[in-house]
């Protein structure tokens, strides 16, 4: 059993799902304090709110209305749940699909609006 | 700390280019000028020559002395002069005229395809380019 | 593909890569300004990017990671900002001087004023970047980039006195002119070690999926391939020198510089140099342009290859769209790209240290490299050059300001 660092070995490594995609960098780990029993691992978070917050307390409040105004239904960071994790090497495999999380949604919007409308963009 | 300490010498940076782009004009500043004027003239020749030979073509050489032209008439104007005594000053003054003319005269030459009259203007600015860098400019503070 | 013609591709990969827009016009203005005296600085120039693009190419081989992964990964999001913000203002000015250099060959031709050049030759360079792949862009361009070997051709066709040139390959102090002596020195320096070569060095590695069995074809590719690539820009300096120099001419704009080659080569000359202006600087706007959006996406995680179309990259993809579309816009203003070449490179030089500091604590990380990480010959190199970065970091913007221009 060996000792894990959560900031040197979790805190920003690229992110793998179970295909082997990418999916983004680890952006932020959330503890989870209950009243009963110590802290606990609760999920990793990846988004760019999460990000903006720990650029800055300000930057990430306007990250976050911008969130809520453009983000429709969701306006958080996506979060994985810590028991989805299968490997931390250099890279953390998880045990998601991408494709079915909300991990690649502005991905996935740029390609509809305008990647497709770009001579080539069809492929 | 590695990011605090970037920022620093980036804004010191920019606030001694804005001071430095304001500079007097100096005797020394003036014999760089000089010095640069000459050499205007004296890529403008050898372009000519490239040209004439016919390792350039005119689209090219055409071009390229027109540029040279402005450049020279560009030196002409600038505030730099004012660091030297009048008579030097009148002659550097004359001289980059004379120069930007003849430049100018250069690139319509080779815009029509007169070569006798490309090599005289091209013989012309050799030598008003070597008198330009004769000029003497006391640079002793 | 057998090892061999990897390694010979490699190689000439490297020496038709090496000349761009920054490492002709630097070279050219020592040339000019100070005959040979300069020559070591493209020599000590060219053997820290062989020894860094070495370390990169080796990081990428065994850890599968990129120098922007590891940047971030390494060290945390906080501080990749810093190599994020910093290279990408490099980026966008050192891409628009080459998008200049491309215009001005077009110019050249033509007739038609470089400024009207900028947008077409943005398109193209966006299109092959769009339909593309990776192996268009390492091998595709740089294999044409081999007629900058014109210059080396044109120096010997000269008959340099190679004594002189020799000399010129020691370090010594000018003179005349120290600062714009040392001025030229750091902007050789900044031409020569740019990062973003070693940032498409070590994406280039995951691209073509090297391994453990690539790092002798590694080891060459990036000491033959740099160090020959040296020798272009020396054969650039040595013309100069012999061509300008003798006649009292200094370079102040690119438009002086075909007299280079049609001194040495006749009407091939003028044909030669505007090839090779053209087609270096086109491949280098690729490069800077592609790595511009490896930052982006090996910062963030995104999914990326030049490999993928870019309905499945579009992140990515849109990156090096919009890094290249803002970096038309100097040109088609009408900056001197003269002048935004000297202060590109200089800024280049005073961003190192931002990049190899770092480098050198992940070439030493074991997670990382396992069994290969640095020995200590490779460890005094990039010691050595982040000394010399941090030299340049602080005295590049006093030099531009008392030396250039």
């Amino acid at each position: 059993m060996r000792d894990m660092l959560l900031v040197r070995d979790v805190l920003d490594k690229q992110l793998v799902d179970r295909r082997g995609e990418r999916a983004g960098k680890v952006d932020g780990v959330v503890l989870i304090f209950s009243p009963d029993g110590p802290p606990r691992v609760g999920y990793l978070e990846v988004g760019a709110v999460t990000l903006a917050r720990r650029l800055g307390r300000r930057l990430g409040s306007w990250a976050s209305r911008l969130a809520h105004r453009w983000g429709g239904a969701h306006t958080e960071s996506y979060r994985i749940p810590w028991n989805l994790v299968r490997a931390i090497t250099l890279e953390v495999s998880v045990d998601v699909d991408v494709e079915e999380t909300r991990i690649n949604v502005i991905e996935d919007w740029l390609r509809v609006h305008v990647v497709e409308h770009l001579p080539g963009g069809r492929e | 700390m590695r990011s605090r300490l970037l920022p620093a010498p980036l804004t010191g940076a920019t606030l001694l280019i804005g001071l430095a782009s304001c500079g007097r004009p100096t005797p020394r500043k003036a014999a760089d000028a000089r010095d640069r004027a000459a050499s205007t003239a004296a890529s403008a020749v050898m372009v000519a020559a490239a040209w004439d030979s016919g390792a350039a073509p005119g689209i090219y050489a055409s071009h390229a002395t027109g540029e040279m032209s402005a450049s020279l008439w560009k030196a002409d104007s600038a505030p730099v002069w004012s660091a030297l005594p009048d008579s030097t000053a009148a002659a550097i003054h004359a001289s980059l005229r004379v120069l930007g003319t003849r430049a100018a005269k250069l690139d319509s030459a080779i815009d029509q395809e007169d070569r006798p009259g490309a090599t005289r203007l091209r013989t012309s600015l050799e030598q008003r380019g070597r008198e330009l860098s004769a000029i003497p400019i006391d640079t002793t503070p | 593909m057998s090892r061999l013609i990897e390694i010979a591709l490699g190689i000439v990969t490297g020496i038709g890569g090496f000349l761009e827009a920054g490492s002709l016009a630097t070279a050219a203005q020592a040339g000019a300004g100070f005959r040979f005296e300069l020559i070591w600085a493209v020599i000590l120039g060219a053997t820290c990017l062989a020894f860094l693009v070495e370390m990169c190419g080796r990081l990428s081989a065994i850890s599968k990671h990129t120098v922007p992964d590891a940047l971030r990964e390494r060290f945390g999001f906080r501080f990749f900002m810093v190599p994020l913000v910093v290279m990408q203002l490099v980026m966008l000015m050192v891409l628009a001087t080459e998008l200049g250099g491309v215009a001005l060959a077009l110019q050249m031709i033509s007739g038609v004023s470089y400024r009207w050049w900028s947008v077409p030759v943005g398109l193209l360079s966006w299109a092959l970047l769009w339909k593309g792949t990776f192996g268009l862009i390492e091998k595709g361009v740089s294999v044409l980039g081999l007629v900058t070997l014109a210059f080396v051709v044109g120096a010997l066709h000269l008959h340099p006195p190679f004594g002189e040139v020799a000399r010129g390959a020691l370090p010594r102090l000018p003179a005349h002119d120290g600062a714009q002596y040392w001025f030229l020195a750091v902007s050789i320096l900044g031409a020569s070690i740019s990062p973003y070569l070693f940032f498409f060095y070590s994406a280039g590695a995951v691209e073509d999926r090297w391994d453990v069995s690539h790092l002798a074809i590694n080891r060459i590719t990036a000491g033959a391939g740099m160090g020959f690539g040296g020798i272009v820009a020396v054969g650039a300096l040595v013309l100069a020198g012999m061509v300008f120099h003798p006649a009292g001419i200094k370079v102040d704009s690119y438009q002086q510089l075909p007299l280079l080659l049609t001194s040495a080569l006749g009407h091939w000359g003028f044909v030669l140099f505007v090839a090779s202006l053209g087609i270096a600087c086109f491949g280098a706007a690729q490069e800077i342009a592609v790595t511009s959006a490896y930052l982006m996406a090996q910062g963030f995680g995104w999914r990326w290859s030049e490999n993928l179309p870019p309905a499945e990259d579009a992140r990515f993809s849109l990156s090096y769209t919009a890094m290249t579309a803002v970096a038309c816009l100097p040109v088609l203003a009408g900056v001197d790209v003269l002048k935004l070449t000297n202060i590109s490179m200089v800024v280049s030089a005073a961003s190192l240290p931002v990049v190899v500091l770092p480098l050198l604590v992940i070439m030493n990380d074991r997670r990382y490299l396992r069994d290969y990480c640095n020995g200590w010959v490779a460890n005094t190199a990039v010691t050595a050059i982040v000394l010399l970065a941090g030299v340049l970091a602080v005295v590049s913007f006093p030099l531009l300001i008392a030396g250039g221009g």
